[in-house]
């Protein structure tokens, strides 16, 4: 029994470790993409004076897709700000605290998942102005950032049986 | 409505929910007990927040200077500036302010100089024999300087908030107070420096030798200038001055001094990614959050509210400047740009205030307020890397921040701070 649960346990963390890998790798490769295409379009219209109008569009529609897929590993990367203030000081309350802001934050991604969702149907026939994308491979980005920082949260459960508070070093201003 | 999304607010905050969830939580409860929007609105306003192409400045930014960081770009500025002024008394303390400067015409972010540049040079102090909540102190106050000398985040965003101002004019107005901080804090250095005793600094090496030993720094010197001139000039947007300068920082880094090995890059994409999705994240909340305040007409309120006190300006700015301090004490600079700025800057443009001049005052109050407890990241940055507790920090900390307020006062008296500059590129008419 015991061999068995290690085993299973071991699996998940590789899982967890795959997950992690392949959710930075997609908001690295993203940011490159986007560095090579605003950076590209700028030297083609200083060398060859043309540039394309469509970089404007992707490189946004870019940005925002790294937004919302690195939402949840930011998170496990304790890079949002959070006023831990009042948890520091609650003394007995603490994982009480703790616990609460955890819900607190679980429960507005599933929200941001479900009405991201209806908001990518909603607006399933809009196509984006210079490409004609349809604007639901955009809109869909909301939901499924969403979704992957609810799988984060649960991963970091098991790592930290008690809710991490976020360090309230991360944002880069 | 307005009781819903001001307690959720409060009560999310103090649970200690990231800022970024707070306002969106906040802000969809708001909606959902009203029921006038349909839930999905909030998606939608989340997503247009961030929909802006003037935003991609950010990443960037944020990518430039960790490539120039992980390319250790960082220390020979550090090598350029002891060379410059370490040898005076307190010289160690002098070279951590000039460092600053320096660091922050490649870096829009006070949290990337103290967690970067900061550990080195407080590490150093601590060697040089100062002590480590000194050490400390000086480069959570001289690491806000980022913020304010261009480039800099938090005024892209200030300029996406107030269509009064561009991100260019901010970019020239920051660098006067900028110097003028710095300025502050060295001076205060220098005096404690010389009331305490402090140690004279080493010896300076022949600038022959600093050449061929730190001479890499000089790659460091066209990214401010192509940001600053580039964006002037009309010959990029402030977007494509930043895309330019991360890869500026990318070929130097990894082609020409080969000091950043492939091995290294992906981990500071990702970095740079996930610092990246954390900003814009409380952005894209946040504007659903100030969009619901427009729906509450609660901007209208205040500003009949204050403008009917008919303050004159300098009052009127020092109040704004008290007001946006204790709020910092709380609250972080980002949300608190994205909070008042709709707030107070029709305020002080009915006045007569120029929105330049507002938005220095602002911005440097807001960004003082990372320095101050309860709430203050770059004294936690500071705090963690350092491993000197907050509270010792806090403690040496008084003088500096003393120094810093005057200048914010010096802000609200004189408007040439502010505006001399950018007169002089022709943004003030």
């Amino acid at each position: 029994m015991p061999a068995a649960t290690i085993g299973r346990r071991s699996a998940l963390d590789r899982l967890d470790q795959a997950f992690i890998r392949m959710n930075g790798f997609a908001v690295g490769f993203l940011l490159l993409a986007m560095l090579v295409l605003v950076f590209a379009n700028v030297v083609l219209r200083y060398i060859f004076a043309n540039s394309f109008g469509w970089v404007e569009e992707v490189s946004r529609y870019l940005m925002i897709w790294i937004v919302f897929l690195g939402a949840g590993l930011a998170s496990r990367e304790g890079m949002h700000v959070a006023v831990t203030l009042f948890s520091d000081i609650a003394g007995p309350l603490r994982p009480g605290f703790k616990w609460a802001a955890w819900a607190g934050t679980f429960a507005f991604f599933a929200a941001l998942a479900w009405f991201g969702y209806e908001y990518a149907m909603f607006a399933a026939r809009q196509r984006s102005t210079m490409l004609q994308l349809p604007m639901w491979t955009i809109y869909l980005a909301v939901p499924i950032g969403s979704a992957l920082t609810l799988v984060h949260m649960l991963f970091d459960l098991r790592v930290h049986p008690e809710p991490e508070p976020q360090t309230q070093t991360g944002v880069a201003t | 409505m307005s009781a819903v999304l001001f307690g959720a607010f409060v009560v999310l905050l103090i649970l200690g929910v990231p800022v970024a969830v707070v306002m969106g939580g906040a802000s969809l409860l708001a909606i959902l007990v009203e029921g006038r929007y349909p839930g999905l609105i909030i998606a939608q306003r989340m997503f247009s927040g961030i929909d802006s192409f003037p935003l991609m400045a950010i990443p960037f930014f944020v990518l430039a200077a960790e490539l120039m960081t992980g390319g250790k770009i960082t220390d020979s500025l550090l090598a350029l500036a002891s060379q410059i002024i370490g040898r005076l008394r307190g010289g160690l303390g002098h070279a951590n302010v000039l460092m600053s400067i320096f660091f922050s015409g490649i870096s829009g972010s006070a949290l990337a100089d103290a967690a970067g540049p900061g550990a080195v040079t407080i590490q150093m102090m601590r060697d040089g024999g100062y002590k480590p909540e000194y050490a400390a102190a000086l480069t959570a106050s001289s690491a806000i300087i980022a913020s304010i000398i261009p480039p800099s985040i938090i005024m892209v965003i200030y300029a996406l908030t107030d269509n009064a101002v561009s991100v260019s004019a901010l970019f020239v107005a920051g660098i006067v107070p900028g110097i003028l901080i710095g300025l502050a804090l060295i001076a205060t250095n220098g005096f404690l420096a010389w009331k305490r005793g402090f140690a004279l600094g080493e010896a300076r090496r022949p600038w022959r030798q600093f050449i061929s030993e730190s001479g890499v720094v000089f790659s460091a010197v066209p990214l401010p200038i192509i940001i600053i001139g580039g964006i002037h000039s009309g010959a990029f947007t402030p977007t494509e001055a930043s895309a330019v300068a991360a890869a500026y920082a990318l070929i130097v880094t990894k082609f020409i001094l080969r000091s950043l090995t492939w091995a290294q890059l992906p981990r500071l994409f990702v970095r740079a990614g996930l610092m990246t999705s954390a900003v814009l994240l409380i952005v894209s909340t946040a504007s659903a959050f100030a969009w619901l305040l427009t729906v509450l007409q609660v901007p209208q309120v205040i500003t009949n509210a204050i403008t009917s006190w008919g303050l004159p300006n300098v009052a009127l700015l020092l109040v704004i400047a008290v007001f946006l301090l204790i709020c910092g004490l709380f609250i972080d600079t980002l949300p608190g740009v994205l909070l008042f700025v709709p707030i107070v800057a029709p305020v002080a443009d009915a006045a007569g205030i120029h929105p330049i001049q507002t938005a220095l005052v602002v911005i440097l109050s807001l960004t003082i307020g990372m320095i101050t407890p309860p709430v203050g990241g770059v004294l936690f940055v500071v705090s963690v890397v350092s491993r000197v507790p907050l509270t010792r920090i806090v403690a040496a900390i008084i003088p500096f921040l003393l120094a810093e307020l005057f200048v914010l006062l010096l802000l609200v008296l004189v408007p040439a701070a502010s505006l001399w500059l950018p007169s002089l590129f022709g943004y003030v008419h």
